[in-house]
């Protein structure tokens, strides 16, 4: 006869604390305070040309009622922020350094100093999900023939529709932000 | 095996980063995966956020033929054989690491453990990595452990903290060089009457001190500097089996000694347990109240760090390895003389670390309390080892008398218990066998009763140790079941164990303590 403590039982949702966003839940295009948690200084893998890499994060509102549940967004990370560092793409890293009220000045042999400045600025943005299909990895004739991962089989539910997933995006920078939020702990840059 | 070299892409910051092997995530390029990136975040904290992987030459110790960049000016080896091969080849990696070596092109080269390595519980990288060539003392012994039913995690428990603070060190190297600590003068085999001069004209100063001495404790030499003085070295046994000075000079130099220890504040590394115990109880050379040993300042700063002279030298200065130098049981003049040179370097490392801790107990205040409170317990502990506790040994007396009681009693119990059949079983040759007898318990509990092992002991064998004993009474609580047989070897155990500590403890040797 089973012991009644071996046996696990979900345990009973409380309706009043919001659920934490997960990738298969959609985060409403709208305006949002977001802050640059971290910067870093790289080099894009294929061309090689020097890039910003910022990581923003969801201040403000805390939460969110996505078809009538509540869900905490508050330090949910966005999809990283590329900006090339190239003579022709630069504009992208001027036009955000003059939103934020920078110096529109990066040196390209000390890039870390305009990296620095970005870690810790709040600013109004407007951000959305993007949607994309959830897929297999590739098998070993895949590869062979060349296939790259998102041309994978996608996966799917009985009926055949694709199961879903979304990435949290900053779609535009609006403006500096008049919101205080209290100072990133941790390291950041 | 594999060749990586990543070129500086930024101005270069003077650092080259040579790894032993590419980790076994390292499969595009070096310092990939959590340990690599928490390597290269380390190396950036340490630089004030000012340096990152573009900066560096970051290559594999294969690549030496390729020559140094100009203008570099600190090589940071990860992994034992990358400090083999490119600066130190008789020396174990976990000895020298953290200890900086000037290169006749005055370039600084200092190791540490490679960043996966630090970051793995096990040797992964020796077993899972096709690129490893390093070798490690302890690897084998993690392994041999893992059979032995040990998960051999503890071993490389500490590897992140050591490479964590030599990347710190590393990036100070980097940016101001070697601390300069000024050049230390030694006089070694001086005559007697210097030795006895020195020793008892100094008052209210510092004395550093350290001895030598063979396995039976025989002395060899005795090391000891004032503040501001040069090192002296006074050998005791020379190689030869005789004295270094005649009786007469050596017994007054001792003298001295213990004079110096009363009328200074007298400086150790793991003297508590060692220098002074040695010399009190073997030589009758008493210690002075004013006591500083830098193995406990060590541990009030790192608690879980090791704290051999060796790792304390690395840690807080950028002295040079040395700890290989001495033979501590001379054959020859030469073997002396280099038992002699590490005992004066050992001396003036005293001198670097007593600085260094009270310069961390001044910028914090706290620690400079705790380290004072660790210090103000040497004395009364080494008295208490040497001559004993002050207790009411009537008082003892009977606490061991009820204790006897009550563990007679507990048998008793322990038989009506387990029942006349197993008792039969389990009877061995002495009374008190069962609940003292981990084998006779391990047969009662795990083969009698047939309750599931919780865990397994070094050797293998069934566990009945308290932990043992803890885990098995809740795993049959949830299941209802209750065995008093646990609780009362438990108890029994608790109550043997106060018994002898009353019994053999080293009294004050006086009537009674009232």
């Amino acid at each position: 006869m089973s012991n009644s403590n071996n046996i696990l039982t979900p345990a009973p949702v409380d309706a009043s604390q919001p659920e934490q966003l997960n990738s298969s839940v959609k985060l409403p295009r709208g305006n949002y305070v977001v802050r640059c948690k971290k910067a870093e200084f790289q080099f894009s893998r294929k061309a090689g040309n020097p890039m910003f890499v910022l990581t923003w994060e969801l201040c403000k509102p805390e939460t969110v009622r996505v078809e009538g549940r509540v869900y905490s967004i508050a330090g949910v990370e966005l999809r990283k922020q590329y900006l090339t560092l190239t003579p022709e793409a630069a504009k992208r890293t001027f036009e955000l350094q003059s939103l934020l009220g920078l110096e529109q000045k990066v040196d390209l042999d000390n890039p870390l100093e305009a990296a620095n400045k970005f870690v810790g600025q709040v600013a109004n943005a407007f951000c959305g999900s993007d949607e994309y299909v959830k897929r297999a990895d590739l098998t070993d004739e895949e590869i062979a023939d060349g296939k790259t991962p998102d041309q994978a089989a996608p996966i799917t539910y009985e009926d055949g529709s694709p199961v879903k997933g979304y990435t949290r995006e900053l779609l535009q920078v609006l403006q500096k932000s008049s919101v205080t939020l209290p100072p990133l702990t941790g390291e950041s840059m | 095996m594999t060749k990586f070299r990543h070129k500086p892409k930024l101005p270069y910051c003077g650092l080259t980063i040579v790894l032993a092997n590419p980790s076994r995530f390292d499969t595009r390029e070096l310092l990939t995966g959590n340990a690599g990136t928490w390597f290269l975040d380390t190396l950036r904290q340490a630089a004030n956020g000012k340096l990152i992987r573009f900066h560096c030459d970051i290559r594999t110790s294969n690549t030496r033929d390729e020559g140094l960049l100009e203008g570099t000016r600190v090589v940071f080896c990860l992994g034992e054989t990358a400090q083999h091969e490119w600066f130190a080849p008789q020396t174990e990696l976990k000895a020298q690491r953290g200890s900086p070596h000037v290169a006749h092109d005055d370039i600084i080269y200092l190791s540490s453990f490679t960043p996966q390595d630090s970051h793995d519980f096990q040797a992964y990288e020796q077993r899972l990595n096709a690129n490893y060539r390093g070798a490690h003392d302890d690897d084998a012994e993690a392994d041999d452990s893992e059979v032995k039913g040990h998960k051999g995690a503890t071993k490389r428990t500490n590897y992140k903290f050591w490479l964590g603070m030599d990347t710190y060190k590393c990036v100070r190297l980097l940016n101001q060089g070697l601390a300069n600590t000024g050049r230390c003068a030694v006089s070694v085999y001086p005559d007697a009457e210097r030795v006895v001069s020195e020793l008892q004209s100094t008052k209210n100063s510092t004395l550093y001190l350290d001895i030598e001495t063979l396995f039976d404790r025989t002395l060899t030499c005795v090391g000891f500097a004032f503040e501001g003085r040069p090192v002296y070295v006074f050998p005791i046994r020379r190689y030869h089996g005789g004295l270094a000075y005649d009786v007469l000079k050596t017994c007054k130099m001792m003298a001295a000694l213990g004079t110096a220890m009363r009328d200074n504040l007298c400086v150790t590394h793991n003297g508590h347990a060692f220098d002074w115990l040695v010399l009190a109880h073997h030589y009758r050379i008493p210690f002075g109240r004013r006591l500083y040993d830098t193995m406990i300042a060590q541990n009030r700063c790192w608690p879980e760090a090791e704290k051999s002279l060796g790792h304390c030298l690395s840690l807080w200065t950028d002295e040079a390895y040395h700890k290989d130098d001495g033979v501590f049981d001379p054959h020859n003049t030469q073997q002396e003389e280099a038992l002699w040179n590490y005992n004066a370097k050992d001396v003036h490392a005293l001198r670097l670390l007593k600085a260094a801790f009270d310069k961390a107990g001044v910028d914090d205040p706290g620690l400079g309390a705790s380290i004072e409170q660790g210090q103000q317990m040497i004395y009364p502990y080494m008295v208490a080892a040497l001559r004993g506790i002050r207790a009411d040994a009537a008082k003892i007396t009977e606490i061991v008398t009820e204790n006897d009681r009550l563990l007679t009693q507990y048998l008793r119990i322990a038989k009506v218990l387990i029942g006349p059949d197993n008792y039969a079983i389990l009877k061995g040759k002495s009374e008190a066998g069962f609940l003292s007898s981990n084998k006779q318990a391990a047969k009662y509990f795990y083969e009698i009763q047939k309750y599931k092992c919780p865990h397994k002991t070094d050797t293998g064998e069934d566990a009945v140790d308290v932990k043992a004993m803890l885990k098995l009474a809740i795993a049959l609580k949830k299941k209802s079941i209750e065995n008093p047989v646990i609780p009362l070897r438990l108890k029994f155990a608790e109550v043997k164990k106060e018994t002898s500590m009353l019994s053999n403890l080293n009294l004050w040797p006086e009537k009674a303590y009232l």
